[in-house]
């Protein structure tokens, strides 16, 4: 479903050479991946290439079956609008949006109408435990609320993978646990895949396949 | 709709720059609406007063007759000017046709000759048409203008109405009398004694000392003219079509005749009208500038301010024309409101401007000044909000352009 075939994305960190350096992986489908790793080992620049938030510039990015690496931008657009969705760290979610608004920010920008982006926005809300949050902005949400609100996000638009960078890092062990619980359900439930970069054992754990890595390079 | 709602709640997001930044807009406004209500004004009493100070909605004249100077009196006229005023009086666009002869000489006063540039008119038919009460009115204040009245209308009456500063020149009042002299069409110099029945204010310097009127009679009784007229001033039912009208009502009066809507033949008006377009048009491009840079400012604080949030925006999907878009309606939505909000305070302040009959001083080469009466002119408005609209787009370019460009990984690591 996602292969990964000799990326390397470096630069400059502390008149240092850093980033990844040929990366060959695969991710199947339906399958919870984790890229593993200390700080700074490159996990969150293979997360940007394979999100092609970022492009390397060596290697390609393959989803089923099509290189969208060397896509251009407009293309590239589409791929993320359609194809994947993205978890921050940050949780990312716009502030002036409320929990729906924001779930169905993806389906509008796809050009859904109004009416049955609201009905699926508040369907996922629901099956991500906020059916009683929808008007609430991102302010008025708990970090693990406004989590779930983001994998909802990422989710409505049914894509076949979701890349999650740190999603429980700004969680305590009491909403991180559970939301990594709520990630592998979804993706056996809807068969997406997550490939996540995370060094916290608790999301580790919840893996399919785990994927170390250490100074830019797969262990 | 996902744009205008966003670009809504951004507008919303930072209230106090949000308020500035159409304090800024609402100012600009005003200021364009007020100036331009303050022109039409202007315009509109320099229009009447070239209409209704002698011109007419349309003049018919005898053919090259405003590009040439008379050698003698009457040289170009229209030979039986009575008659065609006449058979233009009887068009049903026509509201009233007043001849007129032009005519130059000297004023006497038995020790003191004074030239002068003569005008004759109908004495019946010009006070119903023309400015003549306001003049005479203005006159009748200057020294020696007490009891100043208009010319007789009997035939026999050899009556004149002089210029302030002419009056002055002669050293005459009302109920005073003088001796015109002038020259016949065939160049016969002739005189005739002329009781000063009025003095009139013309309100220009220069008109006021060197002008007086006649009636025809008079004048025709000065030099001979016959039903010979210099031109005719035609008033139109329906001002607005003089342009049309014109070249029709001149094939009517027949040929070697030519006919000039008053715009043409204002220069006054048409000077003054040139200046104030530079005057106010410097104005409008330096608002247009501040509010340039001011809604630019708001615009690019607000994209710095949310770099990570544009970049997750692109990182989910939204191309960068959309980015670019969702700035112009940012700037849209204050354009709406500072427009609309600058309308309500343009209405409010003329309506209190007005309520306090602000006198004006006179402007440059006149005599008096004016009650300040800013005009309601919806054009005005809707031009203002289509100007500042274009400005605060342009505006807006910039910045969305700076959202288009991000580097999604750059954005998304702003703090």
């Amino acid at each position: 479903m996602l292969n990964l075939r000799h990326i390397t994305r470096a630069y400059e960190l502390g008149g240092e050479r850093a980033g990844v350096f040929d990366i060959s992986l695969h991710v199947p489908s339906g399958t919870l991946a984790v890229l593993a790793g200390p700080s700074g080992s490159g996990k969150t620049t293979l997360l940007q290439v394979a999100g092609l938030l970022d492009t390397a510039e060596v290697g390609e990015v393959v989803l089923e079956g099509r290189v969208v690496s060397t896509l251009p931008e407009r293309e590239r657009c589409k791929v993320r609008l359609h194809r994947l969705g993205f978890v921050f760290q940050t949780f990312n979610l716009v502030p002036v949006l409320s929990a729906l608004e924001n779930v169905m920010l993806p389906l509008q920008l796809q050009g859904v109408a109004e009416r049955p982006a609201r009905s699926r926005a508040q369907g996922i809300l629901e099956r991500v435990g906020l059916g009683d949050r929808l008007q609430h902005r991102p302010g008025q949400l708990s970090g693990g609320q406004q989590q779930r609100t983001a994998i909802a996000r990422a989710l409505v638009s049914d894509p076949i993978l979701v890349l999650a960078d740190e999603p429980t890092a700004n969680l305590d062990h009491a909403h991180g646990g559970p939301l990594m619980a709520l990630m592998a359900e979804l993706s056996r439930e809807r068969g997406v895949s997550f490939l996540a970069a995370s060094h916290d054992p608790t999301v580790i754990s919840r893996a399919d396949v785990v994927f170390r890595l250490n100074d830019g390079r797969l262990e | 709709m996902i744009l205008p709602r966003l670009a809504l709640r951004n507008v919303l997001r930072q209230k106090r720059r949000t308020l500035l930044t159409l304090l800024v807009l609402v100012a600009g406004y005003v200021a364009l609406a007020l100036a331009g209500g303050f022109m039409a004004q202007t315009f509109q009493g320099l229009a009447d007063a070239a209409i209704r100070g002698g011109i007419g909605h349309v003049q018919i004249l005898p053919v090259g007759s405003l590009e040439s100077d008379e050698g003698q009196s009457l040289e170009h006229a229209l030979p039986d000017g009575e008659a065609m005023a006449a058979s233009l009086r009887k068009d049903p666009a026509v509201l009233e046709v007043l001849p007129r002869i032009a005519f130059m000489g000297l004023a006497s006063n038995g020790t003191r000759s004074v030239a002068f540039l003569g005008t004759a008119v109908d004495a019946e038919r010009e006070p119903r048409f023309m400015a003549i009460s306001d003049r005479l009115a203005d006159g009748a204040k200057a020294p020696g203008g007490v009891g100043s009245r208009w010319l007789s209308t009997d035939p026999a009456a050899r009556e004149v109405v002089l210029g302030i500063g002419l009056a002055k020149s002669l050293g005459v009042a009302v109920g005073g009398s003088l001796t015109l002299m002038s020259t016949t069409p065939d160049g016969a110099l002739n005189a005739v004694d002329v009781a000063v029945a009025g003095l009139q204010d013309l309100g220009l310097k220069e008109l006021n000392d060197r002008s007086l009127c006649v009636s025809l009679d008079t004048a025709s009784a000065l030099m001979n003219a016959g039903p010979a007229r210099s031109r005719l001033s035609v008033l139109l039912r329906h001002p607005e079509a003089a342009a049309q009208e014109g070249p029709r009502l001149a094939r009517l009066a027949g040929s070697g005749v030519e006919a000039h809507p008053w715009f043409e033949l204002a220069s006054f008006y048409r000077q003054v009208k040139l200046l104030y377009f530079a005057i106010f048009g410097f104005m409008g491009l330096v608002l247009a500038l501040v509010v340039l840079l001011a809604t630019a400012n708001t615009l690019l604080m607000s994209v710095m301010e949310r770099l990570r949030e544009l970049g997750t925006l692109r990182a989910v999907g939204m191309p960068p024309k959309s980015l670019l878009a969702l700035l112009q309606w940012e700037g849209a939505m204050l354009g709406l409101a500072g427009s609309a909000l600058g309308l309500v305070i343009t209405l409010l302040l003329r309506f209190a401007l007005n309520a306090l009959h602000l006198q004006m001083p006179a402007p440059p080469g006149t005599s008096h000044g004016y009650e300040l009466n800013i005009h309601f002119v919806p054009m005005v408005y809707l031009g203002a909000f289509l100007g500042l609209q274009a400005v605060i787009q342009v505006s807006a370019f910039f910045p969305g352009l700076k959202a288009a460009r991000i580097r999604i990984t750059e954005a998304l690591r702003h703090v």
